[in-house]
Order: structure tokens, then C-alpha cells, then sequence
């Protein structure tokens, strides 16, 4: 075995590490951030006044934890194409303040649209592929 | 910027890692696929260089992929003939004895004077001078000239000469080579000597010193001409 094989399956060993990292990465982080929102929509639902405490701690929550996971995204995604979740929490701490629910609702359905999308566009598929 | 200063060092050590693990050809000597993939390798290093909201990883999964990819397919090329005339083509005989192969030049896509140029910068201008011209695989020109224009060789004319020397640098650009130096088995106070003899005073002066196994020396101080004399040495411990 000489030197350059063992670079190139250290090199080979590396790539399917990162393969490996970001499927994990984001199939986890985006499922924790689509549940975090079901449980925001849970809370909403039936309610007509969202300026209440425990909803603008489950939004903050929320926020910090997308911060965390934004923190690890940037290593394998262009950071311009993740920030969209990042803005659409920070509308709904206003939209809470204003009590805009019908904005706060469309917030969360923005969110989980994007996650999906990003699910989709990190994932291996074809069509990601072609 | 301190970022972008980071990530250029980065890409620039990757592109070297990898520039080595592809191997040592020139760009002369490339096959076209090489030169492409070299063309891509300097594509995608720039890219999270300049950007820094792209991802470093971007430019490194990539470029450490390309390398992967080149590795198996040169391993692949060196083993299966088939799959190698494949990816690099086979060399072609454009003249032979008959002369200019035609359909040989329109397969090549080349023309007569591509032909000439090649053939004048390897030193042949008449085409009676030639016996066969190959297009060689990375786009250079072999020739075999006819046996009556062919340049003689001291074996033809039964000379007994002495083979050819590697000469060993001693000194280089006012440094002392150690290991060289303890190749030769010669000492500081030879270089000394050799110096007085070529009337240079310091070291740091000395452009290139270098001895054959004959012992002949080639010296040249800093802004002056080279000097060359022989000196008393067998050079047995020359390898």
C-alpha cells in the first residue's frame, strides 16, 4: 500500500464523513424545528390572543436553538440560503408584540415550508442531483 | 478580511495537497483531461475564497472529490488498456514514408502548417527529413528522422568517450550544501581553496559552486562570469 493510497482513502474516509454528517445533521435539526413548531401551533390554536408569555418563550426557544443549529448549517450550506428561518422567527417575536396572529400563523407555515425545502435540497436525490 | 486571509491559506494548501497527489507532470506533458481537470481545481478553489458566506466546505468536498475521481481513473487507465486509449486517445502516425497522412490530419483536427510549426520547433524543416511523425497522446509531435538525416552519434564513429557526469552543487546561492558536501567528502577549507582559486573572497558572494567525479569545478560569483578549472580529486565517493 503505498502513500498516495492511504491520502486518497483518508480523503475517501472524509468525504463520506461529511456525507454522513450532513444527512444527520439535517434530517435532525430540521425534525426538531418542524416539531418545535407543531408545538407553537398547538398552543395558538383556538386562541385569539397571542401576546402571552408562554408563547413569546416558545418562539424564543426556538430561536435559540435554530441559532445553534444555523451555527453548524454554515459549515456545509451558503449561509445566505439558511437565514430565511432565522428572519421568519424574528417577525413572529413582533407579530406576537402586535398580536398579528393571522402574520404569526403564516410565519409558521413559512417555516415548515422551508424546512422542507431545505430537507429537500440537502437530501440525496436525483433531482438534487441532475 | 482575517477570515478571508484564513480561507485563502486554506484553499491554497488544499490546492498544493492536491496538485501533489495528482503527481508531478508539466503542463506540456498533460493529457487533455488533466488540463481540464487542473482548469476545474483552479475554478473551485476560488470560489470560497472570494466568498465568505459559501462554505469552505464547498470548495473542499469538491476538489478532494475530483482527486478521488483522478486516482481511481488513472489507476484504471494503467491497468486496462482499452479504458486508458479511451480517456487519453492513442498516438497517431501523421507522416510516414509515403509522406503526409491526410485523413490522419482530419481525424486529429489539425492542419499542414499545425503540422510544420511542430515539426520546425522540433528542428525539421523539410519533410524528405522525416522517416515518420507521431502525434503523441498529449498533443506533442515525435519524430524519427531518416537514417541520412539523423545526427550522429559518437557510437557511430567508434569514439571512446567518458560517460556524462551529474555535477554536485557545493555551494548555492552563498549557502554551503552540508549533505552534498559530505557526499563528496571534501571540507569548508576545499571550498576555501576553491574559492581563492577563483578569486572569490566569501562565501555569501557565490552564486553556484559545483565538482564533477572528475574533479572539474564550475564556480560564478555573484555579478560576475561563471569560471570553470580542475582540480585534484578522483571523486570515488561521487554517486
Amino acid at each position: 500500500m503505498n502513500n498516495r493510497f492511504l491520502y486518497i482513502l483518508v480523503i475517501i474516509v472524509l468525504l463520506a464523513g461529511v456525507c454522513v454528517w450532513e444527512q444527520v445533521m439535517a434530517e435532525t435539526y430540521l425534525s426538531t424545528m418542524e416539531e418545535k413548531v407543531y408545538d407553537i401551533i398547538d398552543v395558538v390554536e383556538g386562541k385569539e390572543n397571542i401576546n402571552t408569555e408562554e408563547i413569546y418563550e416558545l418562539v424564543e426557544d426556538m430561536e435559540k436553538e435554530w441559532d445553534s443549529y444555523e451555527l453548524s448549517f454554515c459549515f456545509l450550506v451558503n449561509y445566505k440560503d439558511i437565514e430565511d428561518i432565522g428572519i421568519e422567527i424574528t417577525k413572529m417575536k413582533i407579530y406576537i408584540v402586535e398580536n398579528a396572529l393571522t402574520d404569526f400563523k403564516a410565519s409558521l407555515a413559512q417555516i415548515l415550508y422551508f424546512t422542507d425545502s431545505y430537507r429537500q435540497v440537502m437530501g440525496i436525490a436525483l433531482d438534487n442531483i441532475l | 478580511m482575517l477570515t478571508l486571509i484564513i480561507r485563502a491559506t486554506i484553499i491554497y494548501l488544499l490546492v498544493l495537497l492536491v496538485f501533489r497527489l495528482m503527481g508531478k507532470r508539466q503542463i506540456g506533458q498533460m493529457q487533455p483531461f488533466e488540463l481540464v481537470l487542473t482548469l476545474i481545481i483552479a475554478d473551485l478553489a476560488t470560489i470560497p475564497m472570494a466568498e465568505a458566506a459559501v462554505p469552505i466546505m464547498h470548495g473542499i468536498v469538491p476538489l478532494l472529490t475530483l482527486v478521488v475521481v483522478h486516482y481511481f481513473l488513472t489507476i484504471i487507465s494503467m491497468k486496462n488498456t482499452a479504458v486508458s486509449q479511451f480517456i487519453s486517445g492513442k498516438p497517431i502516425i501523421v507522416v510516414n514514408p509515403n509522406g503526409i497522412d491526410f485523413k490522419a490530419l482530419q481525424k486529429l483536427a489539425i492542419t499542414i502548417d499545425d503540422l510544420f510549426e511542430s515539426m520546425r520547433a522540433l528542428g525539421y524543416f523539410d519533410l524528405k527529413e522525416i522517416q515518420y511523425a507521431i502525434m503523441e497522446t498529449n498533443g506533442a509531435l515525435s519524430i524519427l528522422p531518416k537514417s541520412a538525416f539523423s545526427p550522429v552519434e559518437n557510437r557511430s564513429l567508434k569514439l571512446d568517450v567518458e560517460e556524462s557526469q551529474i555535477p554536485i552543487s557545493l555551494v548555492a546561492g552563498g549557502k554551503v550544501m552540508k549533505e552534498n558536501l559530505e557526499k563528496t567528502k571534501l571540507s569548508l577549507s576545499d571550498i576555501e581553496e576553491i574559492m581563492k582559486k577563483a578569486d572569490i573572497e566569501s562565501i555569501k558572494d557565490v552564486l553556484i559552486l559545483s565538482i564533477n567525479k572528475t574533479g572539474n569545478i564550475y564556480v560564478q560569483s555573484k555579478g560576475q562570469p561563471y569560471k570553470t578549472f580542475d582540480i585534484n580529486y578522483k571523486g570515488e565517493n561521487l554517486t
